[in-house]
């Protein structure tokens, strides 16, 4: 679950905003298309994924930012770079995190890096509280990848996967499971 | 030139010359040896290093004025283009239960240095006039500590550059943390959800979080400009 | 005739290109080995970006702001540097040794806050329900996993695993490279008559594998990429930062001594050339004779 959601989040996540010298607040078509299409369940075998309320809403909320806006172009890109995310959780015909391959893994980090990438996006791993942040290239934050509930005061809970596949990937490993319960079924 | 003179210009161009056709061959070999294990990495590296520093202040920033002609009667609508989104951090509200005598800064976002401040809107909710949910924490040995005396039928203000929204209070209730049955991101009413830890005013530490539910009654309802 | 010279400079020119990868290999190795696999380096280096005190103050503002319902000042000098050090050192080694079975001694921890909590409520005349103690209980449990994170260095699992696979072959593998770089300069060697050809090549081979170990970190120190690495808090950035730079610098180090081996077989090339010359001066003379 954690895992498929994770690296789905980051690549879905990644591919949601976009900066352009538009300076417009709400959500306009283009925005609505792309939030429409994070929003559409992904059925893999006899089970229905879909993304959680919690990312889909930190998406929706960044892209109403003002100075935040999609392009048709950017919208081409944005939502191709959903479908390949989403084909490839689809053809690997897997909804356990633990047999999630490493190829996939793979593949869908690539994807969000790239991306992350093309729309300016770095993730910040911060130690102290053990959360991602997902920031623009202003340093705005855009989603914060972590449990929902707090501890409303430190939240000493290990959020997600992300800096654990980072890891993985980076030893050139797979991606490692972390705990968080995300998928939604 | 003369042919001693060439040779010894030819030595030294070797010498230089050599070296730098070893390395770059030498590179092109390790590329192509390395890069289906390396590519991966790159890529996730790419993902946390950005054009900048990364910014390790921590002030927060405020948006936030208090409307100052209060004797107006209120607006059903407000334009999304006189809306500013407000961005991780930063203050946009105020948030009061006069009944139960909270008066707190609302914050977008609910990290711990906001929580410290006052209480924190969770990104993945809504602002008030979003007619989405909208879920607020705060400590409850801080801003919060009064949760427990908010009753059925209470009234909860919030204030903002663009509009003031009061919320009836419908219910509490206690749910363990990662009970996602407490709460309904999906939904499409304005429902402010209001939590802290559990219980108050008691030593230790335990999973379970107070919740308050309150529905929207008035304030003004954000329309798209177009 | 020309053929077989064309063929001598070939097989010199490949001998003196594989001879360069493997100094190139031997140097990255020796120069990882001393840095970044180096247990006392890491650990230096956390000590000067202020690492153990740093995680004093965050262990504690994290342990301050749970909503506990005890006081902030239950947890001053609770714990301090020295203890962080010990555990941050004690976790590094067993990561860098592949002990997967290393687990933090929390229990001191545990006990030192538990005494705490329950001082304080005989102090205030609080009673202790049994439902207070085991909520008391996790307070502690969640104190401790505070600390337990904020010690455990990030990835540090995953880079000890990295670090075993590499020392497993390290000294090995710089014995074989060593012995093939001998053996290839012998024959080298062999295959010139002019001795000083051959240690021309060798000097190739030493500013080649100079070059390609200064240029890596050369590109890194100038494009400064890793000072765009997005990690917090400050200190643990300052950290990365500070490992990255020193490894760099400890790689141009090895590319410079490189340098100079090669620039110290030039003056070898002269004498033997001389010594060459002379002999056949003297041949040729016997033959005149």
């Amino acid at each position: 679950m954690k895992k498929i959601l994770a690296c789905v989040a980051s690549a879905l996540l990644a591919v949601t905003v976009s900066m352009t010298a538009f300076a417009a607040s709400g959500i306009s078509a283009n925005e609505q298309a792309v939030l429409d299409k994070l929003k559409a369940p992904i059925t893999v075998g006899d089970k229905t994924l879909t993304l959680p309320a919690e990312y889909y809403n930190q998406a929706e909320n960044y892209l109403k930012q003002d100075g935040v806006d999609v392009t048709d172009e950017q919208k081409a890109v944005i939502n191709a770079q959903i479908d390949e995310a989403v084909a490839t959780v689809k053809a690997s015909g897997v909804t356990d995190l633990a047999k999630l391959p490493s190829d996939v893994k793979s593949k869908l980090m690539t994807n969000a890096q790239t991306a992350a990438k093309e729309l300016d996006l770095t993730l910040t791993f911060d130690n102290s509280n053990k959360t991602i942040t997902v920031k623009d290239k202003s340093g705005n934050v855009v989603a914060k990848i972590e449990n929902v509930i707090k501890t409303t005061g430190a939240d000493t809970t290990v959020a997600v996967v992300t800096a654990a596949t980072l890891v993985a990937l980076l030893a050139g490993c797979a991606v490692v499971a972390r705990k968080s319960k995300l998928m939604a079924k | 030139m003369s042919f001693p003179k060439r040779k010894t210009v030819k030595r030294v161009m070797a010498y230089f010359g050599m070296p730098l056709l070893f390395s770059v061959i030498g590179y092109g070999l390790f590329y192509l040896a390395l890069s289906p294990l390396l590519s991966p990495a790159f890529s996730a590296l790419g993902m946390v290093v950005s054009d900048s520093r990364p910014d390790f202040s921590d002030e927060l920033s405020s948006i936030f004025s208090p409307p100052e002609d209060t004797t107006a009667a209120p607006a059903d609508t407000v334009n999304e283009k006189d809306v500013q989104m407000p961005q991780y951090g930063t203050h946009y509200a105020r948030l009061q239960i006069g009944d139960a005598g909270i008066d707190a800064d609302l914050y977008f976002g609910d990290g711990p240095e906001i929580l410290k401040k006052g209480v924190g809107q969770y990104m993945g909710s809504f602002i008030p006039g979003s007619g989405k949910p909208v879920m607020i924490s705060g400590h409850n040995n801080g801003a919060f500590h009064k949760l427990q005396k908010v009753a059925e039928g209470d009234t909860i203000t919030i204030t903002t550059n663009y509009g003031v929204y009061e919320y009836r209070v419908t219910s509490m209730s206690v749910h363990k943390e990662s009970d996602k049955t407490a709460y309904d991101l999906r939904q499409q009413n304005e429902q402010l959800i209001l939590y802290t830890c559990y219980p108050f005013d008691m030593l230790g530490l335990t999973s379970n979080r107070y919740f308050v539910y309150a529905d929207k009654i008035s304030g003004p309802s954000i329309v798209s400009g177009n | 005739m020309k053929k077989q010279h064309i063929l001598r400079q070939v097989i010199s020119s490949f001998i003196a290109f594989v001879m360069s990868l493997l100094l190139f290999i031997l140097t990255m190795g020796a120069c990882l080995s001393v840095t970044v696999f180096h247990r006392d380096f890491v650990l230096d280096t956390l000590e000067k970006a202020g690492f153990y005190d740093k995680t004093v103050n965050t262990v504690l503002d994290n342990m301050k702001a749970l909503p506990g319902g005890v006081p902030a000042e239950l947890f001053d000098d609770l714990i301090d540097a020295n203890l962080v050090r010990k555990d941050i050192i004690n976790s590094v080694t067993a990561a860098f040794s592949g002990d997967s079975a290393y687990r933090l001694d929390l229990q001191p921890l545990k006990d030192s806050l538990m005494a705490r909590f329950t001082d304080y409520a005989a102090n205030n005349g609080l009673a202790i329900s049994e439902e207070s103690k085991a909520n008391l209980q996790t307070l502690v449990d969640t104190c401790a996993d505070v600390y337990r994170d904020q010690v455990t260095i990030p990835f540090i699992d995953t880079f000890g695993q990295i670090r075993l696979m590499f020392s497993k072959g390290y000294t090995v593998g710089m014995v074989i490279i060593v012995l093939l770089c001998a053996l290839l300069a012998l024959f080298l060697m062999s295959i010139r008559r002019y001795k000083h050809r051959g240690v021309r090549f060798l000097v190739y081979s030493f500013s080649c594998a100079a070059l390609m170990t200064a240029a890596l970190p050369a590109f890194v120190l100038i494009n400064r990429a890793y000072e765009r690495i997005h990690l917090s808090p400050q200190y643990v950035y300052d950290s990365f930062v500070s490992l990255v730079s020193s490894s760099m610098y400890a790689m141009l180090i090895g590319a410079a001594i490189l340098l100079l081996l090669a620039l110290a077989l030039l003056p070898v090339v002269r004498l033997l050339k001389k010594a060459e010359i002379r002999k056949e001066k003297a041949a040729k003379a016997k033959e005149e004779h």
